[in-house]
């Protein structure tokens, strides 16, 4: 291969045919782009470009169905706030509101006291004391001081051993 | 001015403890009903049940195995009230009569399926159980749990 003279670069950068006319053996700019095209499919992974083709078709796939899912929801969910029924009934098997229990703790009789019972409770209750509790014990008359009794009625303070009863005065039921 | 500084800073403390006390009246009860099922035919005890079924088992020996059916939570203002959903059908009504007293305890009114009314109090942190004479068509019995706390917003 014989070098380019010098002094032919003096009037500028020579022209491709003038180039290869000095230099016959340099290489084209088809070999050159070879090379590089060499170097690279080397240097560079030869699946990158397929695995962002394939990231990005993923993506497009999650966030369709992320759309669709959202489509769904808002025609087939649940009504608003505002419009739930005022009685609410949680599936059976959800227990979230007693997570906070392993084992739900209950009240013993000194922690409960019972004010009033109105209707037939039986055996309902499991802790605390029924405020009638055993069998209706009458106080007799000598166990009551009568100070005042309502107008029209008549206390049976004179049996001093029988169980005190105020009835109207005056009057008897259907016997 | 120093003898002023202890005269505001218990103003300051009492109306601070005032406050503190006025709104633990003005906010709602946090109610939490517990529908469980009992029954004579098996013996299987749901975990959180297990201190239920002891008491339950005190009066009524036969019950020896108790599922739960159904859990529901409402907070409700005093004075206010809310049915519940419970199992197989049956409702039952709470009423909250008065907020946490010092005792800590929360007066309440439950409308329980075939009993009838019951006015009590009990503290905050604990279930009232309670047994009721309904029966499902599998034979299992209707036991309700009712806890009463103030919300704490959490």
């Amino acid at each position: 291969m014989t070098p380019p003279d010098a002094r032919q670069y003096a009037d500028g950068p020579l022209d491709p045919a003038t180039r290869r006319a000095l230099a016959p053996d340099s290489p084209t700019r088809a070999d050159w782009k070879r090379v590089s095209d060499g170097i690279a499919a080397r240097v560079l992974p030869k699946h990158r470009s397929t695995n962002w083709g394939r990231r990005a078709v993923a993506g497009l796939a999650v966030a369709g169905c992320g759309l669709i899912a959202v489509l769904v929801w808002r025609g087939n969910g649940p009504a608003p706030r505002a419009t739930l029924p005022d009685v609410v009934k949680i599936a059976p098997d959800v227990t979230d509101s007693l997570a906070e229990f392993a084992v739900l703790p209950i009240a013993t009789d000194d922690e409960l006291q019972i004010a009033t019972l109105r209707g037939d409770w039986g055996t309902g209750l499991v802790v605390g004391e029924h405020p009638l509790s055993g069998e209706l014990r009458l106080a007799t008359a000598d166990e009551v001081t009568v100070e005042r009794s309502p107008a029209g009625t008549e206390p049976t303070s004179d049996h001093g051993d029988l169980p005190m009863v105020f009835g109207l005065k005056g009057k008897r039921t259907g016997e | 001015m120093t003898r002023g500084r202890p005269s505001l800073t218990t103003l300051l403390a009492v109306l601070a403890v005032a406050a503190w006390g006025r709104a633990d009246d003005d906010q709602p009860v946090r109610v939490t009903v517990v529908a469980v099922l009992a029954s004579a035919d098996h013996a299987e005890v749901h975990p959180k049940l297990a201190a239920l079924a002891a008491e339950v088992r005190k009066r009524h020996e036969k019950l020896t195995g108790f599922r739960l059916a159904a859990t529901a939570q409402k907070s409700i203002p005093v004075g206010e009230s809310h049915t519940f959903a419970l199992a197989d059908g049956q409702t039952m009504k709470v009423t909250i009569n008065t907020p946490k007293d010092k005792s800590g305890r929360i007066g309440l009114t439950l409308d329980a399926p075939g009993l009838g009314e019951i006015q009590y109090t009990c503290v905050c942190d604990k279930f009232v159980p309670v047994i009721t004479p309904h029966v499902t068509k599998r034979g299992e019995r209707l036991v309700i749990a009712v806890l009463a706390k103030p919300c704490t917003g959490k």
